[in-house]
């Protein structure tokens, strides 16, 4: 009986030998089509302090800056439309027409002039100009045409021309020949010198007409008439010296103000604006900028920063440069910003001898000019209500495959604010229609407190705020409906919970955000 | 996937270095797991290539039906399933051996036998985090990190020279030696590997600290192979191994055996490479000696790149950055590697001169990791000329094999097959341990044996 059961057992496993070494095959791996595979993985997507600076900057049309002393963020408006002034239609002088004549005793029978020399002087208005008593001009451009009508009937004769006020080119005294033949001549005053005395409303100007007659013979005639016509052309000088009444120049820019934008909006006041005005002036005389209306201003909206009436007197240059003055002025304590504000306006006059004729003697030529820009320096201090930015963005995920692997994700938000603001944020997904899918993917949409500020002078931030971890799900059907949106509608919001107080916004302030996110996913449901 | 498929195909070679061989006392080759084990034979030859064939795969974590599962319309890859089944420490290997020259014989008390063949063996450990990660995700080791100490391979192609040397002392003890001339052919060896992921669970913030110390070496220069010089190669990696062993029996019922094999070392010098690896300091992202991940840092990112070159550059900006935490230092000096060495001791209960039961304990050492493994094995002798040999093995975490040996002696023939895993053949794919061994040889059993057994007999 031992034996047979040993036997047995031989038998049984020689059996089992002899199989194993037969295998079997078949298709293990046909039409592999389903995995079924799950698991969460959580990925920190973003650790990064973000100053407000940067954001500021990025979001702001304006260049924000530090300033130095404070480490207070302000920002600058640059007024480029500068407006010159050039008073050269002072150095423009009137065509002017002037005439006179004289008469002499001819030779006639026996009687013959004892002399040959006849001469006669007389006092032109040929610059006259008004309000300007000239001392002394150099002319830049322009002619005179001087013609001789006379009876002289005379074969051998010349009539000369001379002023004590004019000098040519080479500073000789002026003096011009006419003769029989050249009774019209057309003189280029290019270079000529104008000297007149001091006093003279009109600006008179001497001529002094001498006629020589040689070789005299009986004329029947009982007088000689000689007529002198001067007429002027053009004449303009290139720089101009005596006294002037003050001429007043309008000044008018406006510039367009893009701190807000169609995707940024906002309101709240900055304190303290630092206005400034630089009025430059390299005319030879004292000016002056009476301000009319200067201010912010939109649709029903003005922000007045520097009262009308105010003066800022620039003295006259001394050299060949710019006198410029730059005057600070801050015209009330605040600033308002908002939506509203679309441009800001510079409206006023410059005045050139605001003086007048009590001013003395002053100098015009034709490089002369008046300049007037502003720029207002702003802190950011400020009673702050809000920013906000809304933005829509392009979504396009319809081709994602599988997204139903995703069983669920969840976004923590974990941010320490270092600004005395808070903030908002949201998302809103749009199909194609405009019809909105999700509007809640924040379950609230605060997501940092302001910080907690110091108060005056310095409104500095003694304590950040941190936030509770906000976490944000998203579920598989969620995600699912907006793999469908077409368009993202982005909204931030910084805002103070009490618009009243003052805040300060540092080059220092920043906010500690730390975004991950855990994502569950389930293969199970998936064909592949 | 593929690589998965591509493992499960591998699990279709039905092989193994098999645990029954220790137990085939009529056997010649047995003297490989134990120089000590007295031999039965007077002279043997062993067939080329046919001698001494192993085969052998052991699988302790790819299994078919850990991976897969049918569908209605086709197959389910069951990754949940197969993360869930993996030991904390799970195995991979292969080992190969083919005899090209083998003999013995018998001079008194002195048996001596030469063999000359190729081995492989192939050792890949890996932690169950290996797969367990990138499947169920940090947040399944936020509790404790997700750690990998033991992700080793370690491989070696060489083959030997040796010379079995048994003595039989008196009747109850019987010893043996076989020094070993081995010539390496290729190897990998982990010498060192860490990895460690932890997670914060609140931030996720990520910390990675890994280091790897890899040597290679092979007789072909992968970077420009020479035909003509891969013959002089396959002598240059020398080195030296010892099987040592010994048998005691108390009675005719009772014995105890011990055995050290493959104790060696092998000394690589051809196309030696040596791979190093440890975070290092790349930039902020480097804290406490890792590699520190808490989020992209706006401040830190290039906008003028985003702008002009997109995300894509962005994203290759940072890949270039991150391989600065991650550098891999390659050398070329030649090192020394141990051979895996097998521990055995066992105690027999002998039935009668046909029947024992063996009750064996292996150790396979390799490097810094130690695989044991139990086994209790019967053997019978049928009409002395077959040889019935069935086993049970404990192998790692490994509960489910059961071996079976044959051999059968026609005169002056003798062949053998033997598998530590009989079930594999009915279920190959789910099968940790696929194994055969077999062989022919022309054996000429030893005459006092036969006499003994002729007496028995009657």
């Amino acid at each position: 009986m031992k034996k047979f059961w040993l036997f047995t057992v031989k038998i049984t496993i020689f059996s089992l030998v002899i199989l194993s070494f037969v295998s079997c095959r078949k298709d293990y791996f046909n039409n592999i089509n389903s995995v079924e595979a799950s698991g969460e993985w959580g990925v920190p997507l973003l650790n990064s302090d973000i100053y407000i600076g940067d954001v500021l900057s990025s979001f702001a049309a304006m260049d924000i800056e530090e300033d130095a002393s404070s480490g207070m963020l302000k920002f600058s408006l640059f007024m480029d439309s500068t407006q010159l002034i050039r008073p050269t239609e002072m150095l423009q002088i009137n065509n002017h027409v002037y005439s006179n004549s004289f008469s002499f005793p001819a030779p006639s029978g026996d009687f013959i002039p004892p002399v040959n020399e006849f001469q006669m002087t007389f006092q032109s208005d040929l610059l006259d100009q008004d309000n300007f008593e000239i001392e002394e001009g150099i002319v830049k451009s322009g002619t005179i045409t001087i013609t001789i009508n006379t009876d002289i009937d005379q074969s051998n004769y010349s009539i000369h021309i001379s002023s004590p006020n004019i000098f040519d080119a080479q500073n000789a005294p002026f003096e011009v020949v006419f003769t029989p033949t050249t009774l019209t001549q057309t003189i280029d005053l290019t270079g000529f010198k104008f000297v007149i005395g001091p006093a003279d409303l009109e600006n008179t100007i001497s001529y002094t007409t001498t006629v020589y007659i040689t070789d005299i013979v009986s004329s029947p005639l009982s007088q000689y008439v000689v007529q002198t016509d001067f007429e002027s052309n053009s004449v303009l000088f290139k720089s101009l010296k005596g006294k002037m009444d003050p001429k007043s120049y309008p000044v008018r820019f406006t510039n367009p103000i893009s701190f807000f934008s169609d995707n940024l909006s906002g309101n709240f006041t900055l304190l303290n604006p630092k206005y400034s005005v630089k009025v430059g002036n390299s005319v030879g005389a004292a000016c002056r900028f009476i301000a009319d209306s200067v201010g912010f201003r939109g649709p029903g909206f003005y922000s007045t920063i520097l009262n009308p009436g105010t003066q800022i007197n620039c003295d006259a240059s001394t050299g060949n440069g710019y006198y410029e003055i730059t005057v600070n002025e801050g015209t009330g304590n605040e600033l308002v910003f908002s939506n509203q504000v679309k441009e800001f306006l510079f409206d006023g006059n410059a005045i050139i001898n605001p003086l007048g004729m009590s001013a003395g003697t002053i100098t015009i030529d034709d490089q002369a000019a008046v300049y007037v820009t502003s720029r207002i320096e702003v802190g950011l201090e400020s009673k702050f209500d809000y920013v906000e930015y809304m933005d829509t963005i392009d979504f396009q995920m319809d081709d994602v495959k599988y997204n139903q692997v995703i069983e669920e994700a969840v976004l923590r938000l974990a941010i320490v604010n270092g600004i005395p603001l808070s903030g908002e944020a949201q998302l809103y997904f749009y199909d194609s229609q405009q019809n909105i899918i999700i509007d809640t993917l924040m379950p609230s949409p605060q997501i940092f407190r302001a910080a907690t500020s110091a108060g005056a002078p310095d409104y500095q931030v003694i304590s950040p705020t941190t936030s509770v971890p906000k976490l944000i799900t998203i579920t598989g059907s969620q995600f699912t409906e907006i793999l469908k949106a077409d368009k993202i509608i982005v909204r931030c919001k910084l805002y103070s919970e009490n618009p009243n107080n003052i805040i300060r916004i540092y080059q220092n302030q920043k906010m500690s955000i730390r975004l991950g996110a855990k994502i569950k996913y389930n293969t199970n449901s998936v064909e592949l | 996937m593929v690589v998965l498929g591509l493992l499960l195909i591998l699990l279709q070679v039905k092989a193994q270095d098999s645990r029954v061989l220790y137990f085939m006392n009529y056997n010649p080759y047995s003297s490989y797991t134990n120089p000590g084990n007295p031999s039965h034979s007077r002279l043997y030859i062993g067939i080329p290539v046919l001698s001494n064939l192993n085969i052998s795969l052991y699988n302790s974590a790819f299994h078919y039906n850990k991976l897969f599962k049918a569908n209605e319309t086709g197959t389910t890859i069951t990754a949940d399933k197969f993360v869930n089944s993996l030991k904390k420490n799970n195995w991979l290997n292969t080992s190969l051996n083919i005899e090209l020259l083998g003999f013995g014989f018998k001079a008194d008390n002195l048996f001596v036998s030469v063999g000359y063949r190729i081995r492989l063996e192939e050792y890949f450990s890996f932690p169950d985090v290996l797969f367990k990660l990138p499947v169920k995700g940090n947040m399944a080791y936020v509790d404790e990190p997700a750690e990998m100490k033991k992700l080793r391979l370690n491989a070696m192609l060489y083959h030997e020279l040796s010379v079995g040397l048994q003595y039989k002392l008196n009747e109850h003890l019987c010893i043996g030696i076989r020094p070993k001339l081995l010539m390496g052919l290729a190897n990998i060896n982990t010498k060192n590997s860490y990895f460690k992921l932890t997670t914060d669970p609140q931030t996720y913030e990520m910390n990675i600290q890994e280091q790897l110390h890899v040597n290679t070496a092979m007789v072909v220069n992968p970077d420009s192979v020479d035909i003509m010089k891969i013959l002089p190669n396959v002598f240059k990696n020398m080195g030296f191994g010892i099987d040592l062993g010994a048998t005691y029996q108390f009675n005719d019922h009772f014995g105890v055996s011990a055995a050290v094999t493959d104790l060696g070392f092998i000394k690589w010098k051809t196309n030696p490479r040596t791979f190093k690896s440890e975070v290092a300091d790349g930039g902020a992202f480097y804290q406490d000696g890792g590699f520190c991940f808490s989020g992209l840092n706006t401040n830190r990112l290039n906008m003028d790149s985003l702008m002009e070159g997109g995300v894509d550059q962005v994203v290759g900006q940072y890949k270039d950055s991150l391989l600065n935490y991650f550098p891999l230092e390659q050398t070329y000096q030649s090192y020394v590697t141990t051979t895996y060495a097998k521990i055995y001791l066992s105690g027999y209960y002998r039935i009668n001169k046909q029947n024992a039961f063996t009750l064996m304990f292996r150790g396979d050492i390799i490097g810094k990791s130690f695989l044991p493994s139990f086994t209790l094995a019967y053997s019978g002798n049928f009409f002395n000329l077959l040889d019935i040999y069935a086993t049970y093995s404990i192998i790692g975490n490994d509960y489910l094999n059961v071996g079976a040996g044959l051999g059968l002696r026609l005169g002056p023939i003798q062949l053998y097959a033997a598998t530590d895993n009989v079930l594999a053949a009915f279920s190959p794919m789910n099968s940790s341990m696929l194994n055969v061994q077999m062989g022919l040889m022309v054996n000429l059993s030893d005459k006092k044996n036969k006499k003994i057994k002729s007496k028995t007999d009657n």
